[in-house]
């Protein structure tokens, strides 16, 4: 738009011209009909004053013209008072023209050294030397004007005139740009002088102008201006440039209606910001190429071929059609680059607040979007991507393939391989994905096979739909086949589970930031069975990821089971629940828990004197009181039944047994034949973090036997 | 009979008033700014109140309790895990609020200087805004962004993750609304904070 109103500038001036150029010829009659009557040449001066005079809407008043022989030639010094010219250049006062050395040879007129001194309103005193060659004959007129001082810049004009045809070259000194604003501020409408209220400017600028037309139309203009030490800044910052240094050269072409314009925008100093980017354009020099179709009538800007390149950081081309100021298409395309600097520069600065805005990446990329009205399609193409979590939440390596994404209803494949990963700690193996991208949603093509450490994730019918401006949704079948429970706790930071973690699994979902399990998950273990059911996870890679769950712990044997810890033989069944389990950041914060021997258990129920040893060691008594006291004789004790509730919050474990006792709870409780042992605890409130690091040392004891 | 009528509308009036009084559970305001103000310390250092420490409870019981009641079978093992700390109003002892804590701490010096500089500024929710971009290099706005992204993110976790944490997700606008107030007042002499709709400097 800019550029249109410097060509419309230059067609003003132009018109200007016109009433110049009749004043000019008139001067020229007087002139040579004064030479044909050997006026001027009979004597050595000759003088002609004016009070007023009229030529079209021109007015000079009190213009006195003075012509003397000199050595030289015809010195001609004119005086006016005032000039009234059409805007803009308005009245001039005070005019002061001397030529030195008038040359007129039938109808040409030619003032090699001239010097002109006026006064105008906008641009002041002003002292121009200028040259002139007319020959009216052909109606060819070449000026020169240099030294116009406009702005704190020094102008040179260059004008040709042949006939209707028209060249005019303009050359700028260094110009301050506040000088300028403060310059053109007065000739801006009142909407322009509000948008640039609204901008600080500061900053050098230069600039040459060569243009051609006829009469009043430009046909061919190219622009160069050079910007050094250019401030720029809105008033909310988000557009600001330091310090910049930057070239633009502008070609334009009229053919018809339409402008056909090539333009060259480079960069090599300073910085500049435009929120979220930042560049360092001395790190990064900048060059953006471009030629395309400007026709204002039906306000299409076409860029037909372009080139964007940031030194060191990516190259991209693209096209684009812009229909009054609705984008009916672009075309992008990034060639394969090293996705560091390019996450650096364009991608982590729109990231900000999300779960990939502090990552570490290695490999290459490519783009192509492709855009028609409002329908678009981006593909990624991934080579040997890498990408690393700063909060170690998830790394995956080697990344290779295709991804893609578009709101139209034709499918684009999608095939994605990595060849390792974690997610949350948790060893994620080389898997591949087949998919397809159609209308904003992802699907499936065939099941994925996720490997978790020895077992695998097979999820089926995934269906993904992130439509703009809502949020990502998801859910799909799955599967788990058998995983080391071991492995996983210890991945995980937990006390050392054990048994195989397995399930069918309906349904997952994931909706607002929250993942919920339809099913149930199982651990076969101890003979037993561990039924974990109402899992949801919210906020899954937020500050602290919530799971919440349920878990049934069925039919237990015991004899197993501290067979497996080298607790200490205890023989008998156990049965427990965990209600409304909470783990913040993966550490269990709140539940509701009991163990216990299950009501009807008709089983033995022995515990051996080593069983009651490591309770006690758990419960931070000291080990060997019964071999200290007379039960040291027997190996094993009948009880009756054992168990524990704890419910956890706030750090705190509130505890019972299985029965209230004097001062406290029996944890086991004696019963059945004799010898009989009662265990019990006196403290209902038991500090969680303490519990937790004695279930550590207990599970992860020497001499831990899994069968 | 005018003033009977008059007598009626009264009741039914106040009586539909009662009625409509809704009894709120009570918040611990003042354990709450409390707890607000041990983190609050932690975080941005010394210039605080300084760390309350909770009382230690009863101590650890060691001693062997005989079963009086036990004839034939004898007690002999107790459990001695320390008992809990006498429980505080509103407990910020988890390890994912420490983990949080600890976050924002390191987070803290990097924050720092833009407080001083008024970069960055105390919002009016108990969070953190951009007060003056301009006062950011332009090298630095999105790191800057990129903090307050991060310290709001933390923030909103850990005012629910108290509120959780006491068995009451409900109370995480009371306690964000007290945090909002602690962050303001505990805030060093020249940063900025949002009152209403506008900035002032303290």
């Amino acid at each position: 738009m800019w550029l249109l109103s410097v060509i419309g500038e230059i067609v003003i001036y132009l018109r200007v011209f016109s009433p110049l150029k009749a004043m000019l010829v008139r001067i020229l009659a007087i002139l040579c009909c004064c030479v044909y009557n050997n006026k001027l040449l009979a004597s050595e001066q000759f003088q002609i004053a004016i009070a007023n005079w009229t030529i079209e809407q021109t007015q000079l008043e009190n213009v006195q013209f003075d012509w003397l022989l000199t050595a030289q030639g015809i010195q001609l010094n004119v005086v006016a008072e005032t000039i009234s010219l059409p805007a803009p250049l308005g009245q001039l006062t005070a005019v002061e023209l001397l030529c030195h050395d008038v040359a007129i040879r039938g109808g040409q007129f030619q003032c090699q050294q001239g010097e002109l001194s006026f006064k105008q309103q906008d641009i002041g005193q002003q002292t121009v030397q200028f040259k002139v060659d007319v020959d009216t004959n052909s109606e060819a007129y070449q000026i020169t004007i240099s030294n116009l001082s406009l702005a704190s810049s020094r102008i040179k004009l260059d004008l040709a005139l042949a006939q209707q045809h028209w060249h005019l070259k303009a050359t700028s000194s260094k110009s301050s740009i506040k000088q300028l604003r403060k310059f053109i501020l007065p000739h801006l409408s009142r909407p322009q002088k509000q948008v640039l209220a609204d901008w600080k400017l500061a900053g050098n600028a230069a600039f040459t102008i060569d243009a051609k037309g006829k009469g009043e139309d430009l046909k061919v203009a190219t622009l160069s201006l050079r910007a050094d030490q250019l401030e720029v800044s809105d008033e909310t910052g988000q557009y600001v440039t330091e310090g910049l240094r930057a070239a633009l050269s502008l070609v334009l072409k009229q053919k018809k209606s339409a402008w056909y314009w090539q333009a060259d925008l480079s960069s090599e100093q300073g910085q500049a910001y435009a929120e979220p980017i930042f560049m360092d354009l001395a790190e990064t020099a900048l060059v953006l190429q471009g030629k395309g179709i400007w026709q204002s009538q039906d306000s299409i800007f076409e860029v037909t071929e372009a080139m964007f390149k940031q030194q060191g950081v990516l190259q991209a081309t693209f096209n684009l059609l812009l229909s009054k100021s609705e984008m009916k298409y672009l075309n992008v395309d990034i060639k394969s680059t090293t996705i560091v600097p390019l996450y650096e520069h364009w991608l982590q600065p729109f990231t900000v607040g999300t779960a990939v805005d502090n990552v570490i990446l290695a490999g290459d990329l490519n783009l192509r979007y492709q855009q028609k009205a409002q329908g678009y399609q981006l593909q990624l193409g991934l080579d040997n991507l890498s990408i690393d979590d700063a909060m170690a939440r998830f790394e995956f390596k080697g990344m290779t393939g295709n991804l893609a994404w578009t709101n139209q209803d034709v499918a684009l494949p999608i095939n994605l391989q990595w060849q390792s990963g974690t997610l949350y700690a948790i060893p994620i193996g080389r898997t591949e994905l087949t998919a397809q991208t159609e209308s904003e949603g992802l699907r499936l093509l065939g099941p994925w096979h996720i490997p978790i450490l020895d077992g695998e994730l097979k999820i089926k019918e995934l269906a993904l739909q992130s439509p703009s401006g809502q949020s990502t949704e998801w859910n799909f079948e799955g599967l788990l086949t058998p995983i080391s429970m071991t492995a996983l706790s210890q991945k995980l930071g937990w006390p050392t589970l054990h048994g195989k973690l397995s399930g069918v699994i309906p349904k997952v979902t994931y909706k607002k930031q929250e993942i919920e399990v339809d099913g149930a998950l199982m651990v076969k273990l101890f003979e037993g069975t561990t039924i974990i059911h109402d899992l949801h996870l919210t906020e899954p890679l937020g500050a602290i990821p919530q799971l919440y769950g349920n878990i049934d712990l069925i039919s237990f044997d015991l004899e197993t089971m501290t067979e497996a810890f080298d607790f200490g033989e205890i023989t008998g069944m156990l049965e427990g629940k965990v209600k409304n389990l909470r783990l913040a950041n993966w550490q269990p914060v709140a539940f509701d828990a009991y163990i216990r021997t299950p009501r009807n258990d008709k089983t033995r129920h022995r515990i051996s004197q080593q069983a009651i040893n490591s309770l006690s060691e758990l419960g931070g008594g000291t080990s060997g009181l019964l071999s200290r006291s007379a039960l040291r004789f027997f190996d094993d004790f009948s009880y009756q039944r054992l168990g524990l509730s704890c419910r956890l919050i706030n750090e705190v474990c509130e505890m019972t047994g299985v029965e209230e006792a004097e001062q406290g709870y029996y944890i086991v409780k004696g019963g059945g034949l004799p010898p009989r042992i009662n265990v019990k605890g006196f403290t209902h409130r038991v500090d969680w973090p303490v519990l937790v690091e004695r279930l550590k040392a207990v599970s992860s004891s020497a001499g831990l036997v899994v069968r | 009979m005018k003033f009977l009528k008059y007598l009626t509308s009264s009741l039914v009036t106040g009586l539909m008033l009662v009625s409509c009084v809704t009894i709120n559970i009570y918040f611990p305001a003042a354990a709450a700014e409390k707890a607000a103000d041990r983190i609050i310390d932690d975080v941005w250092g010394p210039e605080g109140l300084p760390q309350s420490v909770p009382d230690s409870g009863d101590g650890e019981q060691q001693s062997l309790k005989p079963d009086k009641q036990s004839n034939v079978a004898l007690s002999v093992l107790n459990w001695f895990i320390s008992p809990a700390a006498a429980e505080p109003d509103l407990n910020i002892n988890s390890a994912a609020i420490t983990a949080i804590q600890k976050k924002m701490k390191v987070r803290h010096n990097q924050l720092k200087s833009f407080f001083a500089n008024g970069a960055v500024g105390l919002s009016s929710q108990g969070l953190l805004a951009i007060h003056n971009v301009k006062a950011v290099s332009l090298k630095d706005r999105n790191k800057v962004k990129g903090f307050i992204a991060d310290e709001n993110k933390d923030r909103m976790a850990l005012y629910g993750e108290i509120a959780r944490a006491n068995g009451r997700p409900e109370w995480k606008s009371d306690i964000q609304a007290t945090f909002s107030r602690r962050w303001v007042d505990k805030a060093a002499k020249g940063w900025w904070y949002q009152s209403g709709d506008s900035w002032q400097q303290k």
